[in-house]
């Protein structure tokens, strides 16, 4: 059992370190496009064309001060970002990047997917609702009633994919698309 | 004996789901270790102006659990309404090849029902914002 937890443990670091390292480079590319798209340089101080920029940020976020407004809620504002954080790392571990290579091996994982998604709304409502301010509840509505409403688009999209492939395991949807 | 069923039940729920409930385990853990981390490094300077919640520079007049407009509610049911529905279409897809001419226009009755209750909603005036 011990042994068990031990290769999982990590093979789950190993993997984690990457899609970490994924996540990053992902909102470089962000930025980088969005910069090209309205003419500016973007960032480009930190290493060679900014690679470290994310990093970085990271770091800076880091050593920043923790605040908990007094008239909060202090067990759900300090629990909000670890829920959405959590519920986004979760989808990650379902995505198969290379055969052998997925961490969550299901065969409801298009299931499992679109739950969690829809769970991660709550993240945001708790922080929204635990902030006790009136702007942060504002924006937590409306960007919680954003995320619920395309939750119908994405679920009908998912929908095509499994009448199409005819299994429910992201491995296998996959594998379908190997003689395209 | 029911007892035995089910400590037996719970033990082949537990080892066929081992790896989502470890998996589970070991993203809560990441997620809080970071925020430990932040939690260490951080040097925490608060005083009265800063730890009262943001209201555009003056004090806040009033809590902010009162209530607010009951239409974000009704647009939030509709979409988990139909997010529900959708959730039924998806072992109709599923088995696909295994259905029968019954089984396949079941389900369009279904969708003709969606459709009559989308269209009473619209009638009601629930989608109208004003």
């Amino acid at each position: 059992m011990f042994y068990f937890f031990l290769e999982k443990l990590i093979f789950f670091l190993l993997n984690i370190i990457f899609i970490l390292l994924c996540i990053a480079l992902f909102t470089l590319i962000e930025r980088k496009v969005m910069s090209s798209v309205q003419r500016r340089k973007g960032p480009n101080l930190t290493g060679i064309f900014g690679f470290l920029q994310p990093f970085a940020d990271g770091l800076k976020l880091l050593i920043k001060e923790i605040i908990i407004p007094s008239n909060s809620n202090f067990f759900i504002f300090f629990l909000s970002p670890v829920i959405t954080f959590f519920f986004t790392i979760f989808i990650f571990f379902m995505i198969p990047f290379y055969p052998g290579h997925t961490i969550l091996e299901s065969n409801f994982s298009v299931l499992l997917l679109l739950a969690i998604s829809s769970l991660s709304v709550h993240g945001i409502i708790f922080s929204g609702w635990s902030s006790n301010s009136k702007y942060a509840f504002l924006g937590s509505i409306r960007s919680a009633s954003q995320m619920i409403s395309y939750e119908i688009c994405i679920s009908t999209i998912f929908l095509s994919i499994v009448l199409i492939s005819g299994s429910y395991s992201l491995i296998d949807i996959v594998n379908q698309q190997l003689d395209v | 004996v029911i007892l035995i069923l089910f400590s037996l039940m719970f033990k082949y729920i537990l080892y066929s789901y081992i790896n989502h409930i470890s998996y589970f385990f070991f993203a809560f853990g990441l997620s809080f270790l970071l925020l430990g981390i932040c939690y260490l490094f951080s040097t925490s300077n608060w005083y009265f102006e800063k730890i009262t919640s943001y209201e555009c520079g003056f004090d806040p007049f009033s809590d902010t659990r009162e209530p607010f407009e009951i239409k974000f509610y009704i647009i939030a049911i509709l979409f988990i309404i139909f997010d529900v529905e959708v959730i039924f279409f998806f072992p109709w897809v599923i088995s696909q090849n295994q259905l029968l001419i019954f089984g396949y226009y079941t389900m369009y009755i279904f969708y003709l029902i969606l459709i009559i209750g989308f269209f009473y909603e619209f009638k009601k005036g629930s989608l109208d914002w004003n």
